[in-house]
């Protein structure tokens, strides 16, 4: 036997055991990667040490989230922040990253401080080029500020503080919360803050919208901050199983401002979570700069839909 | 090649103590699985067929009247009977015997009872083919697959029928180098029980089909009779094909009425199967076109690495024999090659279906899980094929005149070739869906690949002992993917409190579980706006990858007590 055989035969003869080695090997390193309950919580004191108000906690890799959840709770992790609509709208975050892992929609956040805490980096990280937000409609809908009309037939939606919760369950419709708007035509027809999961299933709070069979559904903001804001920025979406099969009506949405349409948008099936932005009008001497100044005005969210059926359309909207 | 080794009673004996030890192991590991939702549709079926069982001892004329029969074998017509029946058997022998801690394993014994026949038959067969040393290997390799562990446990199909799926192939092989009738008619034998367990079973007569005529084809090239070669194989399949369907037949009393009709009804139901969702790679498939990559990546993340490596060692030492065989114009060595050209084909056909883009993934791997017993197999072979080199490269270590190995030696490099199996099976319960191998990064690494994490809620059983401790008395819960029929067999064995009060909305909860799979994720958004909570009480998974979670209400009528 040549030596050249001979050796082939004993590197062929190892290689399987040896990768099995190095398989019991990766199986050893599997569990030694995954992060004790203390490094979860020194994990969670490091990122409340590190946030800064209105600023969100985010999880690299996703799927680790509900374990920060379940350590900093709601106050840390509020609804707003984890069914967040967009980061733009943050100047900064705290990022959790498990073994080096990193959020890609904080790729273009630049780090200020970071703490090491055992398999985590913990990671104070500044939006560049923040798209603060003035004015959240979603926070503010709710009565003496918001209401929801209809105009065919005319109709005022009732607010209730003490609806009954409705849930869709398996495949089913998200939660109709305890504060809505009900309105003629069954709990579909109501309006409040909900939160969808759109068509890549990613958790998006907004306002449920869906549209009336005829005529317009209105929800109105009325003495909204409009003089501190250049722009009204939002996103509208569906339920991803619902939309995922195409066939629907397009339902338009139109941002009236103190009565006069500032743009409008139309959503198609498939188009998933679709951001829209309208200037706000400027007023005479102001251009289209904030002006900071305490002018107020009522907007208008108006949805209509050639065909209502199953469009479970849910919207979000700030003043930027 | 040599020729197939005739079977002694120890390994008979050995066969007995694998299989045996794997039931045993299932067994012992059984407690506190929760139950699959399909197993929750079968247990009910199971109860039903049991109550026919009883009258055909009763009232036999009764139990065979249109109305009996109807009235008992229309729940879950739409698959096969054989297994469901063996569950409701099983079930009425404990209610008669006490045989089991919890009820419910009473009617996943008999699955387990098929997989540990199939741990020893693979012994059996790896060592007539290979040697004792690859016959071990290969029962080890499908033994210490974690999806094949998982399923094990289960009242399914999906075991029962790899079992008789890889027995048929068995007998075809056999009954081709015998001279007597004994193996053509155990395979239609065979093959009306795999008939009547899933409509998988119908893939196997292509598979001889195709067997018959590649043996005829090769003893051709071999200048041998085409004839001769294939004859054999050929009726036996056609004794398999008019035998096996009167059997299914007959151990279907449903089918025993409006035959034509209700036959069309089946075939129509699994044509026309509707698609349910399945992630893969971050994405959530619910209609075609599927990825044609899903059933092979699948593989590589859920088979352990060295079983694969060692199956496809096995599979080119035989390969290259085979071609070798053919090469020489060699009938006789073709011949000799004729399982492993079976094996081979069985894993065609087996992954066969999902070449099409069209073929639905919802099942995860289960679908192609008669591949995985010839993997094994194969597996087998390429350890030989390593003791060979050991031998090769060491020749001191052989016996100077038999040239083995010590078999403490063989051992040794049994346990080392099957110990990440051994680690990655251990560890993945009671998470089978759940576990991936190293290969890629473990199911924190699936995770982060965006692979399915889970399906069929069976971790209400991982979350119970939870429920047992948190929840006050009467507290309604929301169970989310769990069956009804699931959760109420969990409260018989014990696992689940009987005042828990089940409910199908997360607005009517006190408590909600949600069992993460990408489409559902709008279910744990349900109840964070239900319960005005996004902070669960209860993360579950393996490797601290969130599998169930348990969400309690913070308003209203609240029933849980304590915090973590």
């Amino acid at each position: 036997m040549s030596r050249l055989r001979r050796i082939a035969i004993v590197l062929g003869a190892l290689a399987i055991p040896l990768v099995a080695i190095l398989e019991v090997v990766g199986e050893l390193a599997v569990v030694a990667g995954v992060p004790t309950e203390d490094e979860w919580a020194a994990a969670g004191t490091a990122a409340r040490g590190l946030a800064r108000p209105g600023e969100p906690v985010i999880v690299a890799p996703a799927w680790a989230e509900p374990h920060a959840r379940a350590r900093l709770g709601d106050d840390a992790m509020p609804l707003a922040h984890v069914a967040r609509a967009d980061t733009d709208r943050f100047p900064g975050a705290v990022q959790i990253g498990l073994e080096g892992a990193h959020a890609p929609e904080l790729a273009s956040f630049r780090p200020t401080e970071e703490r090491q805490v055992g398999p985590f980096v913990v990671r104070r990280v500044e939006n560049p080029a923040p798209d603060v937000v003035v004015w959240d409609l979603v926070e503010h809908f709710r009565p003496p500020t918001a209401s929801v009309l209809g105009t065919d037939p005319p109709m005022s939606c009732v607010w209730s503080a003490r609806s009954r919760v409705l849930a869709g369950g398996l495949a089913g419709h998200p939660t109709f919360p305890r504060e809505r708007f009900e309105c003629p035509g069954g709990p579909f027809m109501g309006a409040g803050v909900t939160v969808i999961t759109d068509q890549d299933f990613r958790p998006r709070r907004c306002l449920w919208a869906h549209p009336f069979p005829r005529g317009e559904k209105v929800l109105r903001f009325e003495r909204a901050p409009l003089g501190k804001a250049r722009r009204l920025v939002g996103h509208h979406g569906m339920y991803g199983i619902v939309e995922r099969n195409p066939g629907g009506a397009d339902t338009e949405l139109e941002v009236r401002v103190d009565g006069v349409s500032i743009g409008r948008d139309v959503r198609r099936d498939g188009e998933g979570w679709k951001r829209f932005a309208f200037d706000l009008p400027a007023v005479a001497g102001e251009g289209t700069q904030p002006s900071g100044s305490e002018r107020v005005g009522t907007i208008d969210l108006v949805i209509t839909t050639t065909d209502a059926e199953h469009r479970h359309l849910c919207v979000e909207a700030t003043l930027r | 090649m040599s020729e197939p080794q005739e079977l002694t009673w120890r390994d008979r004996a050995l066969a007995a103590v694998l299989g045996g030890g794997y039931v045993a192991w299932l067994l012992a590991t059984v407690k506190g699985l929760g139950y699959a939702r399909d197993e929750g549709f079968y247990i009910v079926a199971g109860n039903a067929y049991a109550r026919w069982f009883r009258l055909l001892v009763d009232e036999p004329m009764r139990a065979v009247s249109r109305a009996a029969v109807d009235s008992h074998w229309t729940v879950n017509h739409e698959h096969p009977p054989l297994m469901k029946g063996l569950f409701g058997l099983s079930h009425l022998l404990d209610q008669e015997l006490d045989l089991f801690a919890e009820p419910g394993t009473a009617y996943r014994f008999p699955a387990m009872l098929m997989a540990g026949g199939l741990v020893a038959l693979l012994f059996l067969w790896g060592t007539r083919v290979a040697g004792r040393a690859a016959g071990l290997v290969a029962a080890l390799a499908f033994a210490l697959m974690p999806r094949v562990f998982f399923h094990a446990h289960l009242a399914c199909f999906d075991l029962p029928i790899t079992t008789l799926f890889v027995a048929c192939c068995y007998a075809f092989c056999r009954a081709q180098e015998s001279e007597g009738a004994g193996w053509g008619v155990t395979l239609a034998g065979l093959f009306g029980l795999a008939l009547a367990t899933k409509h998988n079973a119908w893939i196997l007569p292509l598979l001889f089909a195709c067997h018959v005529v590649a043996s005829a084809v090769g003893a051709r090239i071999g200048r041998a009779s085409a004839l001769a070669a294939g004859q054999r194989g050929f009726a036996a399949l056609m004794v398999a094909l008019m035998i096996g369907p009167a059997i299914a037949w007959a151990l279907w009393p449903w089918l025993w009425r409006d035959t034509f009709q209700r036959v069309a009804e089946y075939v129509a139901f699994h044509v026309h199967h509707e698609f349910y969702n399945m992630e893969f790679l971050g994405r959530s498939y619910h209609e075609p076109p599927f990825p044609r990559a899903y059933a092979p990546l699948m593989t590589a993340a859920t088979v352990p690495t060295t079983t694969l490596l060692l199956a496809a060692l096995g599979l080119i030492v035989r390969g290259r024999a085979t071609t070798a065989a053919l090469r020489r114009r060699d009938a006789w060595a073709f011949g000799q090659q004729r399982d492993v050209v079976l094996w081979l084909g069985a894993i065609l056909a087996s992954y066969g279906p999902w070449v099409s883009s069209g073929t639905p993934i919802f099942g995860g791997t289960k679908h192609w899980m008669t591949a995985y017993p010839f993997l094994a197999l194969f597996a087998g072979v390429g350890f030989a094929r390593v003791l060979e080199a050991v031998r090769d490269a060491w020749p001191a270590l052989a016996h100077r005149a038999t040239r083995a190995l010590p078999a403490a030696l063989v051992a040794g490099l049994a346990i080392v070739v099957m110990a990440p199996a051994a680690l990655t099976t251990a560890r993945s319960h009671p998470w089978g869906l759940s576990a991936y191998v190293p290969l890629v990064g473990g199911a924190p690494g699936a995770a982060t690949l965006g692979l399915n994490r889970t399906f069929w809620g069976y971790t209400t059983g991982s979350a119970a002992p939870w429920l047992d401790a948190h929840a006050l008395p009467e507290a309604r819960v929301y169970a989310h993917d769990t069956l009804n029929a699931s959760w109420d067999q969990m409260v018989r064995d014990g696992s689940l409190r009987k005042d828990l009060v089940r409910v199908g909305s997360v607005a009517d909860a006190d408590l909600a579980l949600y069992h993460q799979e990408l489409h559902m994720q709008g279910q744990e958004a349900q109840a964070w706006v239900a319960f005005e909570t996004v902070r669960p009480a209860l993360v579950l998974g393996p490797d601290g990858v969130p599998v169930v979670m348990v969400y309690r209400t913070t308003r209203g009528r609240v029933r849980t007590v304590g915090d973590e």
